[in-house]
């Protein structure tokens, strides 16, 4: 077995790694063509499906094209050290701002577009001034590296500083530079912000969109808050990032991704193909679990992958997950229902039904009602974020017509509690269906301790995060005219005043049942849900 | 003067400026057939300058500014044909900058060396007991690039050794220089990318060194250059705060 060591994250690969590594499929093409694209996009993921790496292909790419596309794009993470601690918004969206413009300098400095700022040439030259002129993008991160900067005061009224000036300022760099458009590769876009700040910056990257601007952020789902400002549908395309595991070359492109990395585990992969597959199989279409799990399984055998998939599948990933609860204070209830949901109704289940019937319960699938609590959907979210679960389609059709949500649950946490976990995968391997699932409908039993959102229960940091959505107007949700209505007449004006109530309270409504009643109590309790942790 | 002297002098001054004109018309195809990669060779370069201003109140302030200087000169020289000197200077750069920066580490030997009194040595700079890429170095200034240090040190010596190899006229390279000025595409490339991972490494020396004793504004002067040439290594990660495996939960 090779002594080298598999990179296991695209943060520790140069450009050049990237190119190297990259093992194309139809689905990555088509996501890299839209990251260099004009349009907003959203790449969603779990941790570790390639997100990174198809971002730093894609400004790889544009970087190699510059000179005849002239497409200058802009790679960005921002920070945890670097990160403002302020409560001020003014002052944060200023700090986003600066960190923007300076990135964009940086890359327009590289490509030549715009000039270096070093005297050491006019210091040679005799003390000649040939400096450039600043450019109004240089200009403007000054500003915005001041007004951050300042602290002495609180920005109580707008600077005048806004996405706005950004735009034109990006508009006469590509003007005076012909420079075709700017394409800003945000990473883990939001993911080092409270999600207070998270909805701030959506509301900027939304504000930022110009032709010669366009924005591509790449984040979780589940730990994402959008904000009311920002409106997917209206205002991104969301791309989810899922290998599908039942593509015919799903298992060879997944042993190109190692080799690549290591071209001397071509041979132990060779020598043992079904442990190999079992692991990619279990990894579920992300890479870096799979390169995780091929490193432990060294040398890789039958005995080793059976240890590494006990270890990584029944424990890690979920005291991973578990310590989710300890970053979004708010929501370890809801974290803690969905693993309990999972491991108790959902795959202890399933395995259950194969003993109790000696057949292998084939079903890798759940589906969730769409008028499932708004509480459920948030656990499921949050599983999603892990990597526990995997969407895999909204308005699918259940029994008796019914719609809802699809997620696939993540193979190996699927297969580890059987006793031979490489072997129960290799078993599912060949006969899973897309149309077989688990159905949980909108008021499955399992649902009843986190059903309703109990604000009187809540403690005093928790209360005081979602005290400004407890007063806003029904008028405020997405519900149906008559809904609003509805609820108004009943005297429930606010978000707060429905939570207070009961869904039986809302039915006492003309016209207004289970369904209706259910709807508008999700509507109200998601408003809230977002602001659980900050 | 005689007639004779002036005619003597307006020869000297006809074949400098003979030679000039040669390196002029050098800086045309140079500049222009390799324009990418002499703006990533300038962004290093202006990135060199925000360390020097971030260090300008430290005692090797002066020496650090000298050997940019001589990085300016080397790309000048790079740039007018004079591919000897460019190496040269560039190697100077690079001795300068490192000895410098590991030197200040050893208050009594940087004032013997200012004072003309001891030499740089580029083996004890990279000495693998005690110097910039040591384990006992790295432990007291920047522990966090511990795991780094070969590759680090690999890069910072391979760029040394590629200018001396021009500089002490090693066969294989004093063959590919020509015996006049003139463009030579290969060399000038073959300067670029020495110059780019010179400047590369002389960043990170300036990093294992001073980074973690710099006040909070003197690491935002420095921290971008550290994000957009070496995030990929965990130290700088580590430093900077950019994600690292394990930290998302």
């Amino acid at each position: 077995m090779s002594n080298k060591e598999l990179s296991i994250r695209t943060e520790d690969l140069t450009l050049e790694d990237v190119g190297k590594y990259f093992v194309e499929t139809d689905f990555d093409r088509q996501t890299i063509d839209s990251l260099k694209s004009k349009k907003t996009i959203v790449l969603q993921g779990a941790r570790g499906v390639g997100k990174s790496f198809l971002l730093k292909v894609a400004q790889k790419e544009m970087d190699e094209d510059f000179p005849k596309a002239k497409t200058l794009a802009v790679y960005i993470t921002f920070n945890a050290a670097g990160l403002l601690q302020t409560s001020d918004p003014e002052r944060f969206k200023h700090w986003m701002l600066a960190k923007i413009c300076n990135k964009v300098i940086r890359e327009g400095r590289k490509k030549g577009v715009l000039q270096s700022s070093s005297s050491v040439f006019s210091t040679l030259a005799s003390g000649a001034n040939d400096e450039a002129i600043a450019s109004r993008l240089e200009t403007l991160w000054r500003s915005l590296e001041d007004s951050w900067k300042n602290d002495t005061a609180r920005l109580e009224t707008d600077s005048g500083i806004d996405p706005e000036m950004i735009k034109d300022a990006v508009e006469d760099l590509c003007d005076q530079a012909g420079v075709r458009r700017v394409v800003l590769l945000i990473d883990e876009a939001a993911h080092v912000f409270i999600p207070e700040q998270q909805r701030q910056f959506f509301t900027v990257m939304r504000d930022l969109r110009s032709p010669y601007l366009s924005v591509k952020a790449a984040v979780y789902p589940g730990v994402t808050y959008f904000g009311d400002s920002f409106q997917m549908s209206h205002d991104a395309e969301l791309i989810n990032v899922n290998r599908n595991i039942l593509d015919p070359s799903y298992l060879a492109a997944m042993r190109e991704i190692v080799v690549r990395q290591d071209p001397e585990l071509e041979k132990p992969i060779t020598r043992n193909g079904a442990v190999f597959d079992a692991l990619a199989f279990s990894s579920s279409g992300n890479p870096r679990t799979l390169l995780k799990t091929i490193s432990a399984t060294s040398p890789l055998n039958m005995n080793n992958a059976q240890r590494v998939m006990k270890e990584y599948y029944r424990d890690t990933i979920w005291a991973d997950h578990s310590a989710l609860a300890d970053r979004y204070i708010g929501h370890g209830e809801v974290i803690n229902w969905g693993r309990q949901f999972l491991w108790n109704e959902v795959i202890s289940a399933l395995h259950k039904g194969t003993r109790q019937t000696g057949d292998t319960d084939k079903r890798v699938f759940l589906w969730i009602h769409r008028d499932a609590p708004a509480a459920v959907k948030e656990a499921l979210r949050l599983l999603c974020y892990s990597g526990i679960l995997y969407e895999a389609g909204t308005w699918v059709i259940g029994t008796r017509a019914q719609t809802g949500t699809r997620y696939m649950i993540n193979i190996g946490t699927r297969t580890a509690p059987d006793a031979d976990p490489v072997s129960a995968t290799n078993r599912l391997r060949g006969s899973i269906s897309i149309k077989r699932f688990a159905e949980f409908g909108a008021n499955h039993e399992a649902y009843e301790s986190i059903a309703k959102l109990d604000v009187e229960k809540m403690n005093g940091i928790q209360q005081e995060f979602i005290k400004s959505q407890l007063d806003r107007s029904v008028d405020l949700l997405d519900l149906t005219d008559f809904a609003k209505r509805a609820c108004k007449k009943l005297g429930y004006d606010t978000v707060g005043k429905i939570l207070a109530a009961s869904e039986a309270n809302l039915q006492e409504a003309k016209y207004v049942g289970t369904v209706r009643s259910r709807r508008v109590m999700n509507k109200a309790t998601a408003a809230v849900m977002e602001y659980l942790s900050g | 003067m005689s007639q004779r002297s002036t005619e003597n002098a307006l020869s000297i001054e006809k074949i400098m400026l003979k030679l000039h004109n040669s390196c002029t018309d050098h800086i045309e195809p140079a500049t222009r057939s390799n324009e990418l990669a002499i703006n990533r060779v300038l962004h290093l370069e202006a990135d060199i300058a925000d360390w020097l201003e971030a260090l300008k109140s430290k005692p090797e302030a002066q020496q650090l500014q000298s050997a940019h200087r001589d990085f300016g000169l080397a790309f000048y020289a790079a740039m007018t044909g004079l591919y000897r000197q460019a190496f040269s200077n560039l190697r100077s750069f690079l001795e300068v900058s490192i000895g410098a920066t590991y030197l200040s580490s050893h208050e009594f030997k940087r004032r013997q060396w200012v004072s003309g009194k001891l030499d740089i040595s580029w083996k004890a700079i990279t000495s693998t007991e005690s110097g910039l890429y040591s384990t006992p170095f790295l432990q007291e200034f920047c522990p966090e690039a511990i795991g780094e240090q070969d590759e680090m040190l690999g890069d910072l010596k391979r760029a040394y050794r590629r200018c001396s190899e021009y500089i002490h006229g090693n066969v294989s390279t004093s063959q590919m220089l020509p015996t006049e000025i003139s463009y030579r595409e290969d060399i000038v490339k073959e300067w670029i990318a020495v110059a780019e991972s010179a400047l590369g490494a002389t960043i990170h020396c300036l990093m294992v060194r001073y980074y973690k004793d710099f006040s909070q504004p003197l690491k935002g002067i420095v921290e971008d250059s550290l994000e957009d040439h070496f995030s990929h290594l965990v130290s700088v990660r580590k430093m900077l705060g950019l994600p690292l495996e394990g930290t998302h939960s």
